[in-house]
């Protein structure tokens, strides 16, 4: 559930396992964007759905998830996750949750924000995931506002 | 009689110690007056006239009306004379003289009296005339001889006084009385000049039992006018010979010649040392110290005979100077024979009397004792002039002419002629002179430079000089011959400068004489005349006195000559003369409280004396002395004052005081030539106690070396401990080249500060541009909950900890190349937000914080991720894989075990695994060993190692190292992550997740049934 959410200002949904983000872009970036928080898949699908939403901003890591919240490549990640394998997907949650999104039909412009360090990877899924746009942590919030404009199409 | 009394009065007086130097004619109170009155016994005159003589054949009625107004005047005279008043008596007795001429008795007075007025010549004459008239009239020649023993010219005289006195015994042989006392006046008269053995010789026969040659034995009284005599004279040798002669002070130059001597002498060059006291002592021969000084070279030099000659002349010169006697006695102790003992223990005696602290003299003086004999004087060369033969045949001829009256005068031409023969003839001029009263210029001219010859044709023209007449021939020969070194000439001038009065040439001459030689044959008469010339009166010194009681050894004679105990009341001189007999009879305390009341009074010879006796103590006794007077002593330069405080502070723990004391003491012993008992100690206690300040030093060097050497490696130690703190360490790059294995650390490291620190804190720093942004958000943006800089440093805390715990030590954090930038960035930025500032103020810092936003996102995160590039990369291919098999093989078939070869399947050629090189191949050992014992036993057992890269569903590239085998055995990865760490998949599931990958348990196709492995994204 969106909340505090108007037509004035666009509206992205920030999926994270915290509220890092969430509450930097609120203090810094609430007179242009309005934020909703969603805290995995299912809120994020939720959020998204809503209809209000414009885009998606997500974080890469969700270690502090609980495994039972986070999917796989196939869907909600099964119970009884090894600790190696709860790693790996808490790793990369938020393209995994970006992809089960896409698999349900989510078409809003996202930003991941994530240092992957490998172009091929940037590229793979900027194109397997469109529309997406990686942005790490050399991004500043004045930066990052311009991609969230960017995304929405209203240029930089 | 009326001169009894006052004789006896006299010749006592010379026993008196008070008047020991006293000079006969002050010591005796003039003569007697020949009146005979007993009764009249006041000093120095007689109260009644000559008894009426009895009538010359010849006298007439003026005659007796003359003699008895001459009785009268000479009555009157003498009771003027008692009354003191000596000048009317003389002009009494002048008119009763008158009156009677022939009276020898008015004439006798008269003599007397004109004596007591000083007018000598006419006393004397007036006394001869008097013996003439009655050559057995005894008064006269009693006075004679008091008046001549006052007279100055009675040096010179001597030998015709004493003929004519002894003439005058002859004439008394029938009045014992009278002889008597002639004698005594003769012995004090050969007395005063000097012939103290002749006059003992006069003295001794009539103390004998028998007396005299034809004499009555001595009454009692008379028997003590010669003992007290002789005792005078006993006196009067020793005091003189106890005296100091007058030597010239010696020259500043002459001072620093003797010095520079000296100084060679220390320096063991005596021949040099020698060389110089040779020209000083021609210079200055009689010096006592240069004698003393080259008497210790000659003795370094072997020359002991010549040394003991210097030294003899010197102890005559100055009898006072202990060192002298010491060395002379010494040196006749060591080198001398039997013959020489007797002369040693003199001198050594001498030098203990006067330094009784010199211990080592009694011992030296013990052993000398069975050496000790007398030795008798060598006789005195006989003297000859030169003559030709011819001459001596002429002038034997003309003795024998001369020897029965010399008719017609052939004896004088023989002479004559036997002088125009050989005019050097002494014997043939001194009878020419005799005959014609004159000596030819070619006699005098000859003999000019032959001293001896001219001194025997002065002599021989001086005998025949008449008694009382002026010599005006002699004196330019004499002087001549005093040039030319004639000891005799010397001697012989000296008394006739006495008798002209002229002291000061006589005294020189004396000096000069007692210097020429060590005995020289007046000695006693030149120390007599040398006495009558100081015009020595009253008491002698104390210190005289008592060295004279002493050299007898009779302490307690001294003592009571002294005044018996020391008390304050006395002089200080006496008190310390009396010390000194004490400290000489070894009585220390009674000698130590005399010199302490003396050095009370001032004294400070005292005061010296005191210190030498205290440097003498023991040191218990030492310890309980008063110390002021010692440093009274020591502030006036007394060595053993020095010495005594110096062990005084040795006794109180102050070794540094001491050993300064003690080497003050010996170079002021040094410097005055101090020979005192304690200096061996002293030197011996210096060297001990300058060794163990050494050895003391030393140790303090030691310790302050040790010291500063701690301190210095201290200071190394802690600036190595700053330089460690400050250099040491190693980069976080060069820690992951040396050990790839930190990467992981680093790994997360990076990600942690991008994530929580670049990416949702700075980099809101942008904003600063953006006028609406609150700079407060800002600020807490970055300070809140914790400063960014602050959890720079933390993560890079845990990233050092970790380094350290695999052996390297990172950098501090400031001197660290990626994070120390970052940090101190961060702080920078951190200070900027949290300041409020003007406008112009906010712009700078608003650049600088966009400044520092470009680095963070630029320059710090491009170093950031090139540590990410450091990461290992180990590359598998067949090869690499081949070769680890074959070791897993290898291990496996030692330890026994089956083997099942595997297959290999590689899904590139070469494949690179984010792994340490050794971290993967425990990896795959731990899982080909596991896919071996799953099959093990088996026959049909496979197994097969794939190697492959892929990208996953996000995109990631993953690489894999898969192990299959054919067990049918179940394997999950819950099993796995259950096993106990440290064994098979367990290190292999530890691995993996320390290199941030992730096992794989996942079914194989047929033949295989499972494959085991780990993947890492790359």
């Amino acid at each position: 559930m969106l909340s505090g959410v108007s037509a004035a200002r666009p509206c992205f949904v920030v999926c994270e396992d915290g509220s890092e983000y969430l509450d930097r872009f609120r203090r810094f970036l609430d007179d242009a964007f309005r934020f909703a928080a969603a805290g995995d898949y299912a809120s994020a699908l939720a959020a998204a759905g809503a209809g209000q939403a414009r885009g998606l901003l997500l974080d890469l890591d969700f270690r502090r998830t609980p495994p039972d919240r986070l999917v796989d490549e196939a869907g909600p990640a099964p119970p009884g996750l090894d600790p190696g394998s709860r790693q790996r997907l808490a790793e990369t949650q938020g393209i995994l949750i970006l992809r089960q999104l896409r698999a349900r039909g989510v078409t809003l412009p996202a930003l991941l924000f994530a240092d992957l360090d490998d172009t091929e990877q940037t590229k793979f899924l900027e194109r397997t995931l469109a529309p997406l746009t990686i942005v790490s942590s050399r991004a500043g919030i004045v930066e990052v506002a311009g991609l969230m404009r960017a995304a929405l199409g209203g240029g930089r | 009689m009326t001169g009894g009394p006052r004789a006896r009065a006299a010749l006592m007086a010379l026993a008196l110690p008070g008047l020991l130097f006293a000079p006969a004619a002050r010591a005796q109170p003039a003569a007697v007056p020949d009146a005979g009155a007993a009764s009249t016994a006041a000093a120095g005159t007689a109260a009644a006239p000559e008894a009426p003589r009895a009538s010359a054949p010849s006298a007439g009625a003026a005659g007796a009306s003359a003699r008895a107004t001459a009785r009268t005047l000479h009555a009157q005279g003498l009771a003027s004379l008692k009354a003191g008043h000596a000048d009317e008596a003389e002009r009494l007795l002048q008119r009763a003289l008158e009156k009677d001429p022939e009276n020898a008795g008015i004439a006798t007075d008269l003599g007397y009296v004109q004596g007591k007025l000083g007018r000598r010549a006419e006393a004397e004459a007036t006394l001869r005339a008097a013996i003439a008239r009655d050559p057995r009239r005894y008064y006269a020649y009693v006075n004679l001889a008091d008046l001549l023993a006052d007279d100055p010219s009675r040096w010179e005289r001597r030998d015709q006084v004493i003929a004519f006195l002894d003439k005058g015994l002859d004439a008394l042989k029938s009045d014992d009385k009278g002889r008597l006392l002639l004698q005594l006046r003769l012995a004090n008269f050969e007395r005063v000049v000097g012939r103290t053995a002749a006059a003992r010789a006069r003295l001794q026969p009539l103390l004998s039992e028998a007396g005299a040659a034809g004499a009555p034995p001595l009454a009692r009284a008379q028997r003590k006018r010669a003992l007290d005599l002789l005792e005078a004279i006993a006196l009067d040798e020793r005091a003189q010979a106890l005296e100091d002669w007058p030597t010239p002070a010696p020259s500043a130059a002459q001072n620093q010649d003797a010095a520079a001597a000296e100084r060679a002498l220390d320096a063991g060059r005596a021949g040099e040392a020698q060389d110089g006291l040779d020209r000083l002592l021609r210079r200055a021969p009689s010096w006592p110290r240069a004698r003393f000084l080259r008497a210790r070279a000659l003795e370094s030099l072997g020359r002991v005979d010549e040394a003991v000659r210097d030294l003899e002349i010197a102890v005559n010169l100055a009898p006072s100077d202990a060192a002298s006697w010491r060395a002379l006695g010494r040196l006749l102790a060591t080198h001398g024979g039997a013959l020489e003992a007797a002369r040693a223990d003199e001198a050594l005696h001498n030098a203990l009397i006067l330094e009784p602290s010199w211990d080592d003299l009694r011992a030296l003086r013990a052993r000398l004792a069975r050496r000790r004999a007398a030795l008798a004087p060598a006789p005195a060369a006989p003297h000859a002039g030169g003559a030709s033969e011819h001459a001596r045949a002429l002038y034997r001829e003309a003795e024998e002419w001369i020897e029965v009256g010399d008719p017609g005068g052939l004896g004088r031409d023989l002479v004559l002629q036997a002088l125009a023969e050989s005019p050097t003839y002494v014997e043939a001029a001194v009878t020419a002179y005799a005959l014609t009263g004159q000596v030819g210029s070619d006699t005098v001219t000859g003999l000019w430079d032959d001293g001896p010859a001219l001194w025997a044709l002065a002599a021989g023209v001086r005998r025949l000089g008449k008694e009382g007449v002026s010599d005006t021939l002699t004196p330019p020969w004499i002087d001549r011959a005093v040039a030319l070194d004639v000891q005799e000439a010397r001697f012989a001038r000296a008394l006739a400068r006495a008798g002209a009065g002229d002291r000061a040439g006589a005294v020189a001459d004396l000096v000069a004489y007692v210097a020429r030689e060590p005995q020289p044959a007046h000695l006693a008469e030149a120390r007599a005349l040398r006495a009558g010339l100081a015009g020595a009166e009253g008491q002698p010194a104390p210190e005289l006195l008592a060295r004279i009681r002493l050299l007898e050894d009779r302490a307690d004679v001294a003592l009571s000559a002294l005044g018996g105990t020391c008390t304050a009341e006395r002089p200080a001189d006496r008190l310390r003369a009396m010390g000194l007999v004490h400290e000489y009879a070894e009585q220390r305390a009674a000698a130590h409280h005399c010199y302490t009341l003396a050095a009370a009074a001032g004294d400070a010879p005292a005061l010296a004396r005191l210190a030498r006796l205290d440097a003498r103590l023991s040191d218990a006794e030492l310890g309980r002395v008063d110390r002021a007077p010692l440093e009274r002593a020591a502030a006036r330069g007394v060595a053993a004052a020095h010495w005594a405080l110096a062990r005084l502070a040795s006794a109180d723990g102050q070794p540094a005081l001491a050993l300064a004391g003690a080497e003050r003491a010996l170079a002021l012993a040094a410097a005055a030539g101090d020979a005192d008992g304690w200096v061996p100690a002293a030197r011996a206690a210096h060297d001990g106690w300058a060794a163990a300040r050494q050895a003391e030093e030393r140790s303090e060097r030691e310790r302050r070396l040790r010291l500063e050497v701690a301190a210095v490696a201290l200071a190394l130690l802690l600036a190595a401990v700053i330089a460690r703190r400050r250099w040491r360490g190693r980069t976080v790059a060069s820690a992951l080249r040396r050990s790839p294995s930190l990467f992981p650390e680093v790994g997360r490291a990076v990600a942690e500060i991008r994530h929580d620190v670049l990416k949702h804190r700075a980099g809101v720093l942008g904003l600063v541009a953006d006028p609406a942004a609150s700079r407060a958000d800002l600020c807490r943006a970055l300070t809140e909950p914790q400063p960014t800089s602050a959890v720079v440093a933390g993560v890079y805390g845990r990233l050092a900890q970790a380094a350290r715990g695999q052996g390297m030590t990172l950098r501090p954090l400031g001197r660290e190349p990626v994070f120390g930038p970052l940090t101190r960035d961060l702080a920078r930025a951190e200070a900027l937000l949290r300041r409020s500032r003007a406008d112009a103020g906010a712009r700078a810092d608003d650049a600088a914080l966009l400044a520092i936003d470009g680095q963070l996102r630029g320059t710090h995160a491009d170093r950031l991720g090139a540590l990410l590039e450091l990461g290992p990369r180990t590359r598998l291919d067949a090869g690499e894989v081949g070769s680890w098999i074959g070791a897993v093989e290898a291990s496996t078939r030692r330890a026994g075990g089956g083997w099942a070869a595997p297959a290999l399947m590689l899904g590139e050629l070469a494949v690179d695994f984010p792994v340490e090189r050794g971290a993967l191949n425990a990896i795959f050992t731990n899982l080909l060993r596991n896919a071996q014992a799953a099959v093990a036993g088996r026959d049909d057992g496979r197994v097969i190692v794939r190697v492959d890269r892929e990208r996953d569903v996000t995109g990631r590239q993953v690489a894999r190292l898969l192990v299959g085998d054919s067990a049918a055995a179940e394997l999950t990865l819950e099993a796995i992550e259950a096993r106990e760490s440290g064994r098979g998949l367990a290190i292999v599931r530890d691995l993996v997740r320390q290199w941030r990958g992730h096992m794989l348990v996942r079914p194989e196709s047929p033949p295989f049934h499972k494959q085991v492995g780990a993947c890492f994204p790359v």
